[in-house]
């Protein structure tokens, strides 16, 4: 007989995925010893040179004692120095997650306005001509990556209408309107490309949910549809959604490499570019763990987020 | 559960039924609902015509229980939806004909008017609580919509109005039941639930389609019975949709037997349980098990199925089906029998000799 | 995007999801037999680059290295379609060389992510127990990682080749390949012809290769499709940090990223390429959701 305990399945695959990420990042260095050191200080570096850089990342060692090792300094919040800057990487972190953070709710704030009212208004009336619109335009979104819409953004409206900056970072202490401004292209750019994917799951879900009785009920007794839409039939079909969301934040404490990189927004994302080119390796193996640990705190946060939505959800588990 | 009925509305029901008998018979005033040769046409997306209720009539008095009985598929329900005047939002529904509500036709009333009646002139008791409750929102806030559809109230108030609502209905300890979520409820308390749904509104109308269909035999009988208390107490219309004709019998003052979207044959319940005209009504009689007899035995079941909506093939609709079936059934519409005032059916081959005949 | 880029779209194609096909695309064509005409371009645009790209070489006009040093960043016109970058190089030449160097890329992802996605999700979906938890354990742990940052990582330890990219990306669409052919074998091990085969005392390999097989092809073939355009989105998002394919073959994200810093004197550089890379994913896209339409609508009900 297996033992069954409520959650223990869930927590303990995440708890496995969660060390197994922390071994292999441990174990980066410990891959090829030496040919990170050869890739950080090119051919010309003396055997010297090399024993002692692999030294400093902890190559050399074995990579189980190498990610207990780890482990214990990022159970007191060390995560070592970079070794390009000097800086501690928590110190690094520390500094770079809130922007990040900012960015991923700037882009769902965008993504959400977009995605959901059209979701609520093409459902309605599936196959009708907003719905069309709607859902072909979401469709051919779906094709444009996200370099290229924040290309196409820096164009039209940094070199062409030259309303917004193309790159640059201001912190929000410093100026708060400068922030916004900075914060403007990079948030539309990934914004844009999640409202395509937010829309059609939402599309899909209230679909289902408006052909059900409760649906027909609520209208039964008088209830005008926008309020109906909103009230009734929104939260019942958010599941799928509120996933995408949770998932998108784990991931963006990883870092949105590429908007960050693009629009020079000095994120977790450009930490984890530049330090990967620089063969940072302590920075590196921080941001893939913290990546690790936000895809894997964002399921936990979204299943408990699914049983305030959901009743029924919380009374299975009971 | 049963003795919260019994006790709550074992003295009244007693005392009003006279009324509700009385009321019906003054035809100064227009009854409570009529409908005149309601007609509709679906246009399915592929681009077919499918006549679902074809010259539809009937009459509700305040106070009165019309039954409409019939296999599924005949369009009952879909009578139900078109009276209510909701359907299906994607459907494309083409109506024609009378449906008036107090004298007033809400077919050519502007929308916002129709919208008004909801909930308030008509309500809906949906088949199925497992499903026409919504799981996400609390049984109180959803009882009370019909009110906060109109106006703003606060919470205490909501709240209070829920728990009156659910008292009225039976259901026991209904301040804790009206913060519950509907799967916390057992079948029949969400039946009732939705039932203090439909009155909070306090209709002049209820249309009830299949209420118990979807509910344990025993506690059919009481949800039955709470309909008809209500209905005795507010001199509240009911259309009972059923298609278990055994159980109208003591319930509907009237019955309307409908078949392929059609009133095949309507008249006063026992005339009509009693002495069938129409060959479609004995049908279905027959397949009512008894309680008398031999335990055992097979109920006839009524071969073949209704006819393709999308067709519009003259004559008897039944006549596929109908042993009593001749040539002229299937060729001309059937001529409508005159039992008695009030009995009425439309058979060539009616199964008693009529009165008069008109066509 | 985020290193989510790389992260295949599961909730939209995993064969869980209920959202229907684009219903403003060509819904009103099912219903006759003809092919549909926007399944008509949609093939037409994919054989055109496909075509370009095996018959550049042979055209002598189109050489992507070979500098026009009289007309460096022309607009696109006469004697250059797509106008010149800034050393001169014809646009049009260098767009089509950047769809071999995407086109590869995507084709090493499909065979590694078809071949080793789907081994495993057939083993999975049909011996189920242990060997299902280990395989669903160890996609979960694969989608648990930055996809992006991981494969750059690979790329600046290994270098940017065509092998460690292709096969890289290829292996962060695994998951997604294992549970989308799971789920068939799952609706299938239940269907009639299985379970009369199984009676009939027919060996397992057997009903593998013969029923199961080909129904799972179907579903991944149409995710194929899909993993063409994460591929060739994730190549060109390495290429626009830096991790890409680097000269003499570029491919498609590299062109673009190189045509960033003249955008406001000459746009077509980067837009050029860019419009291409967009257009085929777009037409990959709409194959895949119609083949997985149509599967769906034949295959069973799920």
């Amino acid at each position: 007989m297996r033992l069954r305990l409520p959650g223990a399945g869930r927590a303990g695959r995440a708890v496995g995925v969660l060390l197994a990420v922390v071994l292999a990042a441990a174990a980066l260095p410990h891959v090829m010893p030496g040919s990170a050191a050869l890739a950080a200080l090119g051919p010309t570096a003396t055997p010297d040179q090399i024993a002692a850089y692999d030294r400093r990342i902890g190559a050399g060692q074995n990579v189980l004692s190498g990610a207990l090792h780890w482990l214990g300094g990022a159970a007191h919040g060390d995560f070592g120095t970079s070794l390009s800057t000097g800086v501690p990487v928590a110190t690094e972190l520390g500094e770079r997650i809130p922007v990040t953070l900012e960015l991923f709710l700037a882009a769902q704030l965008v993504a959400l306005a977009i995605a959901v009212p059209l979701a609520l208004a093409s459902a309605w009336r599936p196959g009708g001509l907003l719905d069309r619109i709607a859902t072909a335009g979401a469709f051919l979104w779906l094709a444009v990556p996200g370099f290229v819409l924040g290309l196409v953004l820096i164009w039209v409206a940094a070199v062409q209408l030259r309303i917004l900056p193309a790159t640059g970072w201001v912190r929000f202490g410093q100026d708060p309107a400068q922030n916004l401004k900075d914060l403007v292209l990079p948030a539309l750019t990934l914004g844009l490309t999640e409202a395509a994917v937010y829309l059609r799951t939402l599309r899909a879900q209230l679909i289902g949910t408006l052909d059900q009785t409760y649906i027909a009920a609520a209208r039964a007794r008088g209830m005008a549809t926008r309020r109906l839409l909103v009230r009734r039939a929104l939260r019942p079909s958010a599941l799928p959604l509120v996933t995408l969301i949770g998932i998108g934040l784990g991931m963006s404490l990883g870092g949105s490499v590429l908007v960050e990189t693009l629009f020079a927004v000095p994120g977790v994302g450009n930490l984890a570019a530049v330090a990967i080119a620089g063969r940072d390796f302590p920075v590196v193996q921080a941001v893939v763990v913290l990546s690790a640990v936000g895809v894997v705190g964002a399921t936990v946060l979204v299943d408990l987020f699914y049983r305030r939505l959901d009743p029924r959800i919380a009374h299975e588990h009971r | 559960m049963t003795d919260a009925w019994t006790t709550a509305g074992g003295t009244i029901a007693g005392a009003t039924i006279a009324t509700a008998a009385t009321a019906t018979s003054s035809n100064a005033t227009p009854p409570l609902l009529s409908v005149e040769s309601l007609s509709t046409l679906i246009h399915t997306p592929d681009g077919r015509a499918l006549r679902i209720l074809r010259d539809v009539d009937l009459t509700i008095e305040a106070g009165e229980c019309l039954g409409v009985v019939g296999e599924s598929g005949s369009g009952k329900s879909f009578l139900a939806r078109t009276v209510l005047g909701v359907h299906g939002r994607t459907d494309r529904v083409e109506t024609t004909g009378r449906v008036r509500l107090d004298g007033e036709d809400l077919l050519s009333a502007p929308p916002r008017r129709r919208a008004a009646v909801l909930g308030t002139g008509i309500a809906m008791v949906h088949q199925d609580p497992m499903t026409s409750l919504n799981p996400v929102v609390r049984v109180g806030e959803q009882i009370v919509e019909a009110v906060t559809n109109r106006q703003r109230l606060p919470r205490g108030q909501r709240r209070a109005l829920a728990a009156r609502l659910l008292q009225s209905v039976d259901v026991p300890d209904p301040e804790r039941r009206a913060r519950a979520w509907p799967h916390e409820l057992s079948g029949g308390l969400r039946q009732r639930a939705g039932i203090a749904a439909a009155l909070a509104g306090e209709p002049r109308l209820l249309l009830a389609d299949e209420p118990t269909t979807a509910l344990d035999v025993t506690v059919q009988r009481t949800v039955l019975d709470l309909l008809d208390r209500h209905r005795v107490e507010r001199g509240l219309g009911v259309l009972l949709i059923t298609h278990d004709i055994g159980l109208l019998s003591g319930r509907a003052r009237r019955i309307a037997v409908m078949y392929a979207g059609r009133i095949v044959e309507t008249g006063r319940t026992e005339d009509v349980t009693a002495a069938p005209v129409h060959p479609y009504t004995a049908a279905l009689l027959r397949s009512v098990p008894r309680v008398t007899g031999p335990l055992i035995r097979t109920l006839p079941t009524i071969a073949g199925s209704p006819p393709d909506p999308a067709s519009n093939a003259p004559g008897c609709p039944f006549a596929s089906r109908c042993d009593r079936a001749e040539a002229l059934c299937s060729a001309e519409a059937p001529p409508l029998v005159r039992v008695s005032d009030s009995h009425t059916a439309a058979c060539h081959r009616p199964l008693i000799p009529a009165e008069e005949s008109c066509s | 995007m985020s290193t989510a880029d790389l992260d295949l779209p599961a909730t939209e194609s995993g064969a869980t999801n209920p959202s229907g096909p684009p219903v403003g695309l060509g819904r009103r064509n099912r219903r006759n037999r003809r092919i549909p005409i926007s399944v008509l371009i949609a093939v037409g645009w994919l054989a055109l680059v496909l075509l370009a790209v095996l018959a550049a070489p042979l055209l002598p006009g189109l050489d992507p290295l070979r500098g026009d040093f009289a007309h460096p960043a022309a607009p696109p016109g006469a004697g250059h379609w797509l106008g010149t970058d800034a050393d001169g190089r014809d646009v049009l030449a260098r767009t089509i060389a950047g769809a071999r160097a995407s086109f590869a890329v995507a084709a090493l992802t499909v065979l590694v992510g078809l071949v080793l996605g789907g081994t495993l999700g057939l083993a999975a979906g049909w011996f189920g127990g242990w060997t299902d938890r280990i395989i669903g354990f160890a996609t979960e742990l694969l989608m648990s990682v930055p996809a992006l940052i991981m494969v750059m990582i690979a790329v600046s330890l290994r270098g940017p080749s065509l092998p460690v990219i292709g096969s890289l990306i290829g292996l962060f669409t695994v998951p997604s390949f294992s549970r989308v052919v799971r789920a068939v074998v799952l609706s299938l091990a239940d269907r009639g012809f299985v379970v009369a085969a199984r009676m009939i005392g027919t060996s397992p390999w057997r009903i593998l290769r013969r029923e199961i097989v080909p129904h799972v092809a179907a579903a991944a073939a149409a995710f194929a499709f899909t993993a063409t355009t994460v591929a060739i989105v994730a190549e060109g998002s390495l290429s626009f940090l830096g991790f890409g394919l680097r000269p003499p073959a570029p491919s498609w994200g590299g062109i673009i990223a190189e045509g960033r810093t003249t955008l406001g004197s000459a746009p077509w550089i980067s837009l050029a390429p860019a419009a291409a890379l967009c257009l085929t994913v777009l037409a990959a896209n709409y194959l895949g959701e119609r083949l997985r339409s149509a599967d769906q609508k034949g295959g069973p009900a799920r």
